[in-house]
């Protein structure tokens, strides 16, 4: 334990540094703004014209849409935030910057990890909670505080697994060295799941997404139990802090492994 | 055109370093379809009057959709915009800069010749492992099918139109991570791509008929389900020779504008 | 204490086949082949010494440099820096050691150099004490004060290089390790980093490793060189012992009063001629000095000046390296 506090301690300077860097372009914060309300906007607008036209999608109406779509949005702000850098490995590990981080007496995770501090991530938070509350008006439901507590809870689930599918493909840039294709395809999958319930997509994705990728597990689940949907069983989406925790152990022992292949291998 | 097979053969002698990429790619397509097939079958199921369409056409529109998808997808190695800031990023910008060749030129050669290679080995597989599999129609006649070729290449014209556009505010605003985002968000939605033009709210429909983006996809797409009389057909055409013209032109304005004020970042 | 035994680095590089329709083949299936980048290297680099490692360009001087910082791993032999495995205690390792890789800042790009040094300060759990006297001397030594209050982005080359060198002193390391750091550098910047090194080599005690293709940076840091070519070591030794034996060639220049004489001497070689002057190389074991100058003046010449040099570090290093390809073929 007295080997972790100073870590933490380095994230935070490291935070602080990457946010003083951020605050060099403050003209990004504008463009990140709207390029975070515009997109979502989209993405909103084309559930919206199909439930405006349909009236429900796989019986999901236009607010338990929102609320599916402005759970993901929060989650996803948590890993915008604080591990933007992700996707960066594959290009670190390319041009040689990855090296200096195993020049210092640190862990290489946390030096890799406190590189970026995106708080433009913040209008995702922020935008995400609108479109829950407002699917919530939209349901007219009301959660008790319990509910409220378990929302909380598979919020955090939710953040943690998208974090580390994130990482786990960041780390074949180990050993394939481009990881990007993967964060396209990962791309996809996360759009098809944050914006339909994933019944409509059959079996096989159901599959796909709950027990390969568990994206499903972000906002799917969350919102089939607290919407009381007749979709999947309850004791399948309590299970999010579980399959939250399988996957931390999972990053944790990928790193280690990409860690050792990238001192046999090395550029 | 000599020159253009030269650029279209170093395509493809790169192509072994990305087999990796090219792999996922097709992977991606198949995702993409086989998840906008399940949509609209779900869709069409429920409330079949409503699409307007039969199923087999409406299947056929969404499939064809990811399949021009894997071309013109603007944040992808395939989009000039992104090979411009990228390049402007790690200055090689000016050795492009420094060749003696219309900048708009080159860009449209290495563009096209990367589409070209992955029209050939992306999109032509995809498309017949998804004729094949699943029930993806063919248009009507040969004739249907050459006005679609040629709607397509003009799509492709507009589709550059737009990126080189939006390539050259990289060189004026330097990061462009969220402009890209908002850009491919409203292309994304106005097009066609997602959801047919038809389905839209009278006024959305008519924004989009102001729009480029639509030349892209919509009118490409209705000439191959033949959904377009030959009037309307020829109408669409023109539309699509309208906006390529236009927005080339937009291109070499803008282009030396940019020029003048383009400073070397770094050094 | 720097000890290198049978070190041996191997990367697999990717070969596509050639031919008709290669494109489309390599798709399918890719040839690796290995390449043995460093090819069991031995060598021990004492407390206090400073030793420049030189080779051309892919001759395997950054690999060795990441094997000894605990970056990449040897494939076989092994290497131990004061005692330690580099990469199995890469912490404890990286606080006995200071990296500078020429080609790439470990400062943050964004912020003013000085709010990097605190961050490393940090890093390193450095005491106040200590990082106030670093930090004194650096700026003195190096001159930087009047750029440690700007973003590292709005350095020059030189400016940035010595921010780094100081960056990677700050926490008293035993060993510096620098890879190319006088690459692209101007030459008043140059010599006040060389200046700097040796400085510290010879009042801290520090143990230096260069890796250049420079060779003014060898003569002016220090006393010991590797020569490296292709993975494989070709000399090993101090400089001077390096000019005494590979530098027996010298170079004669001669001025006369007639045109275009004729002079044929076995043993001299004829680098260049005007109508007034010639030069010469020759090998000492052939002829001495005083045997050439002596048959030259036994010309029917009128000389009218005549200079012997002995050839420069870089001939002898470039002769090194002609060497090592010949052997290879």
């Amino acid at each position: 334990m007295k080997n972790k506090l100073p870590g933490l301690k380095i994230y935070r300077s490291l935070l602080g540094m990457s946010f003083r860097s951020m605050l060099q372009y403050r003209a990004d914060f504008i463009s990140g703004l709207l390029g975070v309300i515009l997109l979502n906007g989209a993405n909103i607008a084309e559930i919206g014209v199909l439930s405006w036209k349909f009236k429900s999608i796989a019986s999901w109406t236009a607010g338990e849409l929102m609320i599916l779509y402005g759970l993901y949005m929060v989650c996803w702000s948590i890993c915008s935030v604080f591990f933007s850098h992700t996707a960066e490995l594959e290009n670190e590990i390319a041009d040689g910057t990855f090296d200096k981080y195993l020049c210092r007496p640190l862990g290489a995770f946390v030096q890799f990890i406190g590189g970026e501090f995106n708080y433009v991530g913040l209008c995702d938070t922020f935008l995400g909670v609108v479109l829950i509350l407002t699917g919530k008006k939209m349901c007219g439901i009301l959660w008790s505080p319990g509910k409220f507590c378990l929302l909380l809870l598979f919020i955090l689930c939710g953040g943690t697994i998208i974090v580390c599918i994130r990482l786990l493909l960041a780390c074949s840039a180990f050993r394939v060295t481009r990881s990007g294709p993967l964060f396209s395809m990962l791309m996809l999958l996360s759009m098809l799941t944050q914006k339909y319930p994933i019944g409509i997509f059959g079996n096989t994705f159901r599959i796909l997404v709950t027990a390969v990728l568990p994206l499903a597990y972000v906002n799917y689940y969350p919102a089939v139990y607290l919407l009381e949907k007749s979709d999947a069983p309850a004791w399948l989406c309590l299970l999010s802090p579980v399959v939250a925790l399988l996957l931390v152990l999972l990053t944790a022992a990928a790193w280690k492994k990409g860690m050792d292949r990238y001192e046999s291998a090395g550029g | 055109m000599k020159r253009f097979f030269s650029y279209v053969q170093l395509q493809f002698r790169h192509l072994p370093f990305y087999r990796f990429e090219h792999m996922m790619r097709c992977l991606y397509g198949l995702l993409a379809m086989f998840a906008v097939r399940a949509l609209w079958t779900s869709l069409w199921r429920e409330n079949p009057s409503l699409v307007g369409k039969d199923l087999p056409e409406m299947i056929t529109y969404a499939m064809t959709a990811m399949a021009i998808d894997i071309l013109f997808y603007p944040g992808g190695d395939n989009s000039v915009h992104v090979y411009m800031s990228r390049r402007i990023r790690n200055g090689n910008i000016e050795a492009d800069l420094l060749c003696p060749m219309d900048f708009q030129h080159m860009m449209l050669l290495g563009n096209a010749s990367r589409i070209l290679v992955l029209l050939l080995t992306t999109v032509l597989p995809v498309t017949l492992f998804a004729f094949l599999a699943m029930d993806f129609r063919l248009p009507a006649s040969a004739g249907n099918a050459a006005f679609f070729f040629l709607s397509l290449i003009l799509a492709y014209f507009v589709f550059f139109g737009t990126d080189f556009l939006l390539g050259l505010l990289a060189m004026v605003i330097k990061n462009t991570r969220y402009v890209s985002w908002a850009y491919r968000a409203i292309s994304d939605f106005f097009s066609g791509k997602l959801v047919p033009l038809w389905i839209f709210p009278a006024a959305l429909r008519t924004v989009s008929y102001f729009l480029p983006f639509r030349c892209v996809y919509d009118i490409p797409l209705n000439i191959w389900i033949c959904s377009f009389s030959p009037e309307e057909t020829a109408r669409a055409l023109l539309t699509q020779l309208f906006w390529a013209v236009f927005l080339f032109l937009m291109g070499r304005i803008c282009w030396h504008s940019v020029r003048k004020r383009y400073t070397v970042q770094g050094g | 204490m720097i000890r290198v035994q049978e070190a041996t680095k191997i990367y697999r590089v990717p070969v596509p086949s050639e031919g008709r329709f290669a494109g489309i083949r390599n798709l399918f299936h890719m040839n690796y082949t290995d390449r043995t980048v460093v090819d069991h290297i031995s060598f021990d680099i004492r407390d206090g010494e400073s030793v420049c490692y030189i080779g051309p360009n892919g001759a395997g001087k950054s690999t060795t440099v990441k094997m000894l910082s605990g970056i990449l791993m040897p494939t076989s032999g092994s290497v131990s820096v004061n005692g330690l495995d580099p990469c199995r205690n890469r912490k404890e390792n990286a606080r006995n050691i200071g990296v500078v890789f020429g080609q790439k800042t470990s400062l943050w790009w964004d912020v003013p150099v000085i709010d990097s040094y605190r961050l490393l300060k940090e890093m390193y759990g450095i005491s106040d004490a200590a990082f106030r006297k670093n930090l004194e001397l650096f700026c003195d030594l190096l001159e930087m004060e009047s750029f440690l209050n700007s973003p590292v982005r709005q350095l020059s080359l030189g400016q940035r290089m010595r921010a780094d060198l100081a960056a990677a002193l700050l926490h008293d390391p035993e060993i510096l390790f620098l890879d190319e750091p006088t690459i692209g550098v101007d030459i008043v910047a140059k010599a006040r980093i060389r200046e700097f090194i040796s400085e510290l080599n010879s009042t801290r005690g520090i143990t230096v490793m260069v890796t250049t293709h420079d060779m003014a940076d060898m003569e002016k840091i220090v006393d010991r060189v590797i020569v490296i070519d292709k993975g494989k070591i070709y000399y090993d030794g101090t400089v001077a012992a390096m000019k005494a034996k590979y530098g027996k060639k010298r170079r004669i220049d001669l001025t006369f009063t007639e045109e275009d004489p004729e002079i044929s001497i076995p043993g001299l070689t004829e680098i260049s001629s005007s109508p007034f002057s010639r030069s010469f190389s020759f090998h000492t074991d052939e002829l001495t000095a005083e045997q050439t100058i002596a048959k030259l003046t036994a010309l029917p010449l009128h000389i009218t000046d005549i200079s012997v040099q002995q050839t420069d570090i870089e001939e002898i290093v470039r002769d090194i390296y002609l060497q090592s390809g010949r052997t290879e073929k």
